[in-house]
């Protein structure tokens, strides 16, 4: 029997007026983490990456991460469309089924630059499929969000909680970041998808995150990966009920099945939750157990597990990379408390129709 | 956490390709998906995992574009993967399901490699946008100059003539006359390829594989399931990948004529399936073939000729049905057509060869020992995948 290490960790954001590519950002990422785990390229044998081609405004988006992450004239190619905590899954197991093997696992995303802001409606657009779900949206300015909007309707009315709350998260996660706003200025920001506000987005930006997985850390490790599980449902978003997160909740069943988590409110010492749209969290909240239906607002801003240094509202939103950074700052951030469990959550798809969680316990 | 498990295959879902089919890629992926549910005796509730393939979203014109396949591939609720790396995806996706059974995380997963080109009107203008956008992409380079390119430092490098390219597209198309899943069946002539138009210097028409539609499916599983429903398991005895930069005019050898990451991808499959003389120990091939040269290419790096002695290798009959050591038996994607990220046909045509059930198709030779390959990315990626019984 084998476990995954995370034998190193590496998270990288452009300075404040500092113009890089996607490939320089990815490899300042790579090179923190091959560091952190005392390594050196050659001891690289594979890699899984994800990236989204439209997002990033090319095909194959993943072929420049090869010379990044210092793949040349390795197995260094496996590309997932999907989020960053899906290719924790997939390095896993694919350390996993080569033991001895050193994988990185990475995603960048250059999502805070001008093009993508005249850009963005378009690309949200095309997530949809055009037969029966684009039509529909067509006339909407946040295509994405619509949907979020409409989950947001579907679970305020279900549970009968007040639209404030939204907003009282939003502020409290965002306060101690650059993004910080208050309740106020998110309920006079005009409506995108009522009831979701501008305000309530997270604010997109740039960044990437690396981690080493490797059966073997002869040098230590930061973590290990106790558990991974993902899923997926229909893309028609039509077909599923958006008032809750079911692919979430499919994972972390696994995940925690995995792990030999039995009660996630306690056992739990951290949780990274993708909260983009503010409903996601509290949503993810209840689909990981740590609240019952229609409490997820009250549980996250009465405690203190989920999101502590406030998700992606407070750092800004790398679609595909976020979920990756949110887990690398905080296994970073865990340093001093070996044995904890950590589990960091991540969505893909329309109105996050696949999802990802993985269980991580800080090495000492 | 988990344990190490030997994987094999149970089965394979087949389906015709076409240049347009009717077909969404959701019942396209739903009608491959049954056929090898049928085949293997297993349920949709069998299946612990999901791992589709297909190429680049731009040829649906969809974002994720896999996402819309979940509910037609029985995925629904269940663990689900996307891989995406061209036209590698042909064996980088079988390796990832390979990978998901190796670890011991799941038992069984449903591996669907799928394209709809033909929802796009200019797959060409699609592949410009594979190139980098600051240096490549602005002179226009696609597909077809590139292979030009590339095509003309192989033949430079081992003095081959493009009558031997012809000799093999002869071959291939002859040999999807007798695949039921084919798209271009032809029996064609040298002469034939030499005088079809050129599309880029030398490669020509008839040098090049046919844009189609059509998917792909096949289900990996762990031995102990596999012993539970099949008296003659296929085993998944090696795989490997290789990768080289993404900047093709700065590969490792400088030389696009050979392709070192191909011959990496090929030796990590031998080591991992004990196979110390290709040319020898296996009994037939798949490679991936979109051109006649990439063929060539794709053979020699496998090892199952000579380099530069794939022209010879066709010239002399050893790569026909009744040959020492046939090559795409099938038609490959020459001739039954090209859905890009589908290239895993050549995978799913090496199971039905070993199995003995390629119909029409199968070689005459016994055939314990299949390979298949898979050509993708910039240029830069290459996937070997060894099966076989014991």
């Amino acid at each position: 029997m084998s476990t995954v290490k995370v034998a190193g960790i590496g998270w990288a954001q452009p300075g404040e007026d500092e113009q890089l590519s996607h490939a320089e950002l990815l490899y300042r990422a790579t090179r923190q983490a091959l560091g952190d785990a005392g390594l050196k390229r050659d001891a690289i044998t594979s890699a899984v990456t994800t990236s989204y081609d439209y997002v990033e405004g090319r095909n194959l988006s993943n072929q420049f991460t090869l010379d990044s992450i210092g793949g040349t004239m390795k197995s260094c190619d496996l590309r997932l469309s999907d989020d960053g905590i899906h290719s924790i899954a997939a390095g896993s197991m694919e350390a996993l089924s080569e033991p001895g093997g050193v994988v990185v696992v990475g995603a960048v995303q250059m999502a805070g630059t001008e093009l993508v802001d005249a850009t963005n409606r378009a690309v949200e657009e095309v997530l949809f499929e055009p037969l029966y779900q684009r039509p529909i949206l067509a006339g909407a300015a946040h295509p994405e969000a619509l949907v979020f909007g409409l989950a947001a309707r579907a679970y305020l009315a279900r549970h009968g909680v007040d639209e404030e709350k939204l907003a009282e998260l939003v502020a409290a996660r965002s306060a101690g970041g650059a993004e910080a706003r208050t309740a106020e200025e998110i309920l006079d920001s005009p409506v995108i998808a009522g009831p979701l506000r501008e305000g309530h987005r997270a604010r997109r930006t740039d960044a990437a995150a690396t981690l080493i997985l490797t059966t073997e850390a002869p040098n230590g490790a930061r973590a290990t990966i106790r558990g991974t599980g993902w899923a997926a449902e229909d893309g028609q978003f039509a077909n599923r009920d958006l008032s809750e997160q079911r692919p979430t909740a499919l994972a972390a069943e696994q995940a925690f099945a995995a792990a030999g988590v039995s009660d996630p409110s306690a056992e739990l010492a951290r949780v990274e939750a993708y909260n983009a749209y503010a409903i996601d969290e509290a949503m993810t909240a209840e689909a990981l157990g740590l609240a019952a239906p229609g409490e997820g607002f009250d549980a996250l801003l009465g405690g203190a597990q989920v999101n502590p240094t406030g998700g992606v509202q407070a750092t800004g939103w790398a679609r595909g990379a976020a979920s990756l950074v949110q887990a690398v700052r905080a296994i970073e951030e865990m340093v001093d408390q070996p044995g904890a469990l950590l589990a960091s959550q991540g969505w893909s798809g329309p109105g996050a129709s696949s999802s990802a969680v993985a269980v991580f316990e800080i090495d000492g | 956490m988990s344990k190490k498990q030997r994987v094999g295959v149970a089965s394979v879902g087949m389906m015709p390709f076409n240049r347009v089919l009717e077909d969404t890629a959701e019942e396209m992926a739903y009608k491959v998906a049954k056929d090898a549910l049928d085949k293997a005796g297993l349920r949709r509730d069998d299946i612990d995992a999901w791992v589709v393939g297909s190429a680049v979203d731009a040829f649906s014109g969809v974002n994720e574009s896999d996402k819309f396949l979940v509910a037609g591939s029985g995925g629904n609720g269940k663990p689900w993967f996307r891989n995406a790396t061209s036209g590698s995806t042909a064996v980088s996706t079988p390796d990832l399901a390979y990978s998901m059974v190796a670890s011991g995380q799941v038992d069984v997963v449903m591996c669907i490699c799928y394209e709809k080109m033909s929802d796009n009107e200019n797959s060409q203008k699609v592949f410009n946008y594979v190139y980098d956008p600051a240096w490549v992409r602005p002179v226009g380079l696609n597909v077809p100059l590139q292979c030009g390119i590339e095509a003309r430092a192989y033949l430079h490098r081992y003095g081959i003539e493009e009558e031997e390219m012809a000799m093999l597209s002869v071959q291939s198309l002859g040999n999807a006359l007798d695949n039921p899943y084919a798209q271009r069946g032809k029996e064609i002539t040298v002469e034939d390829v030499l005088e079809s138009p050129y599309i880029s210097w030398p490669v020509k028409v008839l040098d090049t594989s046919p844009v189609s539609d059509g998917a792909r499916a096949a289900i990996f599983i762990s031995e102990d399931k596999l012993k539970e429903i099949d008296d003659d398991p296929v085993y998944v005895k090696g795989i490997g990948r290789g990768a080289d930069s993404y900047w093709f005019m700065g590969r490792r050898n400088n030389d696009l004529g050979r392709l070192d990451y191909a011959y990496l991808g090929a030796d990590q499959a031998y080591e991992m399936a004990g196979i110390k003389n290709p040319s020898t120990e296996v009994h037939v091939a798949e490679v991936y073939d979109p051109f006649t040269y990439k063929a060539m290419q794709h053979m020699e790096a496998a090892g199952l000729c000579p380099e530069g002695g794939a022209g010879k290798h066709i010239r002399e009959g050893h790569g026909a049905r009744d040959g020492k050591l046939p090559i795409t038996p099938s038609g490959g994607l020459l001739g039954e057509g090209n859905p890009i990220g589908a290239g895993m046909s050549r995978m799913t045509w090496t199971w039905l060869q070993v199995k003995g059930q390629a119909g029409d198709c199968q070689v005459e030779r016994d055939v314990d020992t299949a390979i298949s390959t898979g050509w993708g990315g910039m240029y830069q990626y290459n996937a070997t995948m060894v099966i076989g019984r014991d």
